[in-house]
């Protein structure tokens, strides 16, 4: 429901831009914005559901490294956020510790940690985003899927990235607790697919760049970024975030991310 | 009960070193840890029975296994402990030995399993369907595997688990030379039981869970042999003072909620016991 009202919302936007530009009256740079990051939006709806495995490379100052593996599930909600379950493989001591997390637009998301030394599941506060997610230099709020109304925008200006044109748009978490006061994104003009995510901290000084690597498409349609490398500009740590092995449409289903789920996920 | 006083002033000391390992192997996955223990009561015991050193070591193994697409699991975790001194603190112990069936909204399980019901951290009200393994510790974390059939149904409307426990396990209780003891010392040779069935009476459960936005709440309702004996000061045959277990037949009612508010986790455990 809520995304039909989104695309309406779209439409609308659109024919009114087209219909004003007429008269040389341009729409704003919010309006501007706000019309790439759904046109971005849309072109990713669909999907229904993935699964992937994935290493997560942690890297400090003196370049030392380490490596975890994941396995994740994703399960895309209508007129929501996204469902996703999140378990670890290797190091083994957090081996089969899973995080299942319902994202949501308007409220803050539901999480879920289930610890296998315990055998038991835990509601965790999802109020710190910020925080860093397995001591990496992604944050929770990172991880968490990408939803429209999490943001206002406002475009910057067109700009070339490796060759590529890019529209660059600045995003404003609606979120009070969000760890950012506002992220630049790039996002190339020919697929809509955002190739550059700089981060501002709360102080309003660059925190981290993310950059998103070897594009592949999958199902005639969908961009997924096989290679994300996250640096942070204030300490030199940087974390290399690698898909392997990514599936889509393999039936999963809401049944697969509930509590009861994650009490056996292996 | 004079001698619990003791569980909690006696000051012990304690050397963990755990182990892990694991291996994959023929779809059977193999993971488990082995760990040496030694504990040290600065305190003397009152009985002069009870030692203070004690050295132990112990073992758990968990096997798994996946048949027909993960449809099916196979899960059997033996645990060992080997103890010094106290020959009751040796025990072996089927922590899970069941297989789980899984199914479009529903799943069966059916072996010796380990259930956790609760939302609190240190004391657990709710928690009912496995007993305690008292010769680990006497923090009442570590539990024996229970016989059961658990079926769930995951509907719109939560998870609906019902327990059939056609089998019940006593508590056991260290030995004399043992430390954390009471004084006298538990007898389970004299174990009585309200039920003539003893530990076949057939006890059920039933659990409803659901989470309804930042509330997660579950219901349940437990029929059958208590797990916590009641503790009744008696003579043995050789007219020695002793404690024995008494395992009555109870009603218990729980409630659980936990409620996310910002960074507050606020969680609630209440029960309603009868018999």
């Amino acid at each position: 429901m809520v995304n039909r009202i989104c695309k309406l919302t779209f439409v609308t936007i659109t024919s009114f831009s087209l219909f004003s530009s007429l008269p040389a009256q341009a729409q704003t740079m919010e309006e501007k914005g706000l019309e790439i990051v759904q046109e971005v939006d849309r072109r990713d709806l669909g999907w229904n559901n993935s699964e992937a495995d994935m290493t997560m490379e942690l890297r400090n100052q003196h370049g030392d490294t380490s490596t975890r593996f994941i396995r994740s599930r994703s399960l895309e909600v209508d007129g929501d956020g996204d469902k996703g379950l999140t378990i670890f493989d290797k190091p083994r001591d957090v081996k089969g510790t899973a995080f299942l997390s319902f994202s949501h637009i308007a409220k803050p998301d539901d999480q879920w940690l289930f610890l296998p030394a315990l055998k038991r599941v835990k509601r965790i506060s999802s109020r710190n985003k910020s925080g860093p997610f397995m001591g990496s230099e992604f944050a929770y709020e990172d991880m968490s899927s990408f939803e429209v109304d999490k943001y206002t925008y406002k475009y910057l200006r067109d700009e070339q990235l490796d060759g590529m044109d890019c529209f660059v748009v600045e995003s404003y978490p609606v979120d009070k607790y969000s760890g950012y006061t506002r992220l630049v994104s790039w996002f190339d003009k020919a697929e809509y697919r955002v190739q550059k995510i700089d981060y501002y901290d709360r102080k309003n000084a660059l925190l981290k760049t993310l950059r998103f690597n070897d594009y592949q498409l999958y199902l005639d349609k969908y961009w997924r970024s096989l290679k994300m490398d996250m640096v942070n500009q204030q300490n030199g740590k940087s974390t290399t975030l690698t898909t392997f092995n990514l599936r889509f449409r393999t039936g999963l289903t809401d049944k697969d991310f509930n509590k009861n789920s994650l009490k056996r996920a292996k | 009960m004079r001698g619990i006083d003791r569980y909690f002033k006696a000051a012990a000391l304690g050397a963990l070193l755990l182990l892990p390992v694991g291996v994959q192997s023929e779809d059977w996955e193999i993971s488990g840890y082995v760990d040496l223990e030694w504990r040290y009561f600065d305190d003397s015991p009152i009985d002069p029975n009870q030692k203070d050193n004690f050295l132990a070591t112990g073992a758990e193994v968990e096997l798994y296994k996946e048949f027909n697409d993960g449809n099916d699991t196979v899960t059997v975790t033996p645990f060992v402990r080997v103890g010094q001194h106290d020959g009751e603190r040796t025990h072996v112990d089927f922590r899970e030995a069941n297989w789980l069936h899984i199914d479009e909204g529903w799943e069966i399980r059916a072996g010796l399993a380990k259930v956790f019901w609760g939302v609190t951290e240190s004391q657990h009200l709710v928690d009912v369907i496995n007993q305690t393994d008292a010769l680990e510790g006497p923090d009442g974390e570590d539990k024996l595997g229970q016989p059961m059939i658990n079926l769930v149904l995951s509907r719109d409307w939560g998870d609906l688990s019902l327990y059939w426990l056609p089998y019940f396990r006593e508590r056991s209780f260290p030995g004399s030379q043992g430390r954390l003891r009471s004084h006298p010392k538990i007898d389970t040779n004299y174990a009585r039981y309200e039920s003539g069935a003893e530990e076949w009476h057939q006890d059920f459960a039933v659990r409803w869970s659901h989470t309804l936005g930042d509330l997660d709440v579950a219901v349940s309702h437990f029929h059958g042999t208590s797990r916590e004996p009641t503790m009744i000061p008696t003579l043995d045959n050789s007219g020695n003072p002793i404690i024995a277990p008494l395992y009555e037949q109870i009603d218990q009612t729980g409630l659980e909620l936990s409620l996310v508010k910002g960074d507050w986790l606020w969680k609630l455990e209440a029960i309603h016991r009868s018999g």
